[in-house]
């Protein structure tokens, strides 16, 4: 099993392979690994707090039967959301530069060794998208700019 | 010797160097050497070879960028940073009565009935209790200063005035232990009500409030009387209430 997964695939025939779009295509020493475990981390504290505010605002807004929030302190959710907001907004410069650093990836090749490794590729995706569509939509619900049909706080959780 | 040059293109890693593998790899091939050499003189934040931000610059610029964000929108909660409040959507100290207001009574479709002098608002609990605007405002008053929490990131202080919540509770018998509705006179939306457990429906705190900041409530701020209760995002500060129902 474990053979199978991480066994090595074929390459694609050389008429399709593709990689970077020139030699030197990215000469900058800023596609690293240790700028983007860096920024990973900022990303991860400004993400991860962004996140559980957000888990906070919606159970307090839905709360299930078995929770009931307190209320004192009076300013808790004040500093909650306030932090919710403030930690999604500076997320955005992180997330673009963190995504410029990486992006070179996208041209790896061969673009899948094994399966584990394109099981590793394709879960980026949901990732990625669902990060700059939270964003997005968050940006735009704090504008009260709603021009998406769907409703803000149900997408915006179940996305999360 | 010949696959040097495609690793440096871009081949196992991408172009994701790894500090390793450049180490592993150095007497590999002769790009890779020129690359190192270039790096030589700027040691660990090496400019890459074709001039361009350095990873101390990177990490500057987007921590500044990240840090003015914070601090330019960050006003719209935190009183202190309100000067700097340009970027956020909202300065809580603009609005009527020195409040910012979110949904008008307007938007709401509420204008009408909200200023009709037959309003009444009525309390259902095992007893069914109802006040004219008289009556609302003869009921003893009280003043609380409690934040008022937008779920869209703005914050702000305010001082409130009217009857506790609780005591109007207890004139309809409603149980100390209940859960009750508070309904607007909105006839549409998925805010028109809100539900209020015990915790928040009991704290002396909470208040049906019929005044704001030392005047009587403005229509956009939920005149006749809205809930305003501790630590509760906003959306659940339901305005133009007239109907308190026991569930």
């Amino acid at each position: 099993m474990a053979r199978m997964l991480s066994g090595r695939l074929p390459d694609p025939p050389a008429a399709v392979r593709r990689g970077p779009p020139w030699a030197g295509a990215f000469p900058s020493t800023l596609h690293d690994q240790r700028v983007a475990s860096l920024l990973g981390i900022a990303l991860g504290i400004t993400f991860g707090t962004c996140f559980l505010t957000g888990l906070v605002s919606h159970f307090m807004q839905h709360p299930p039967n078995w929770l009931s929030w307190p209320s004192r302190p009076v300013w808790l959710y004040r500093v909650t959301q306030g932090l919710h907001v403030t930690t999604g907004l500076a997320s955005v410069p992180l997330l673009l530069v963190k995504l410029w650093t990486v992006y070179p990836r996208l041209w790896e090749r061969p673009p899948v060794r094994s399966v584990t490794h394109a099981l590793e590729r394709l879960t980026l995706v949901p990732l990625i998208a669902g990060s700059i569509f939270q964003l997005a939509t968050g940006i735009a619900n704090i504008a009260q700019w709603y021009r998406f049909h769907f409703f803000f706080t149900v997408t915006h959780y179940w996305v999360a | 010797m010949s696959a040097a040059p495609e690793r440096t293109a871009g081949g196992r890693e991408g172009n994701l160097r790894r500090e390793g593998d450049r180490r592993r790899e150095g007497a590999g091939g002769a790009e890779q050497d020129l690359e190192d050499q270039g790096n030589l003189g700027n040691g660990r934040d090496g400019a890459p070879p074709t001039g361009g931000l350095t990873r101390r610059g990177l990490a500057v610029a987007t921590g500044t960028a990240a840090a003015v964000i914070v601090a330019t929108t960050a006003g719209q909660a935190v009183p202190a940073l309100a000067p700097l409040d340009l970027l956020a959507p909202r300065r809580p100290d603009l609005g009527p009565q020195g409040l910012p207001v979110n949904r008008t009574a307007r938007a709401a479709r509420v204008a009408v009935a909200a200023r009709d002098p037959g309003y009444r608002l009525e309390v259902v609990g095992t007893r069914r209790v109802g006040y004219d605007l008289a009556q609302l405002h003869a009921l003893p008053s009280h003043t609380v200063r409690l934040p008022i929490t937008c779920v869209e990131g703005w914050s702000a202080d305010a001082t409130w005035h009217g009857p506790r919540l609780r005591d109007l509770l207890d004139a309809a018998l409603i149980p100390v232990d209940a859960t009750i509705r508070v309904e607007s006179l909105e006839a549409h939306g998925g805010y028109r009500a809100s539900e209020v457990r015990p915790a928040h429906a009991r704290d002396p705190l909470t208040l049906l409030a019929t005044g704001l900041n030392g005047a009587d409530l403005e229509l956009d701020h939920g005149y006749p009387a809205r809930l305003i209760a501790p630590d509760r995002p906003g959306v659940l500060q339901t305005k133009w209430v007239h109907r308190v129902v026991l569930l």
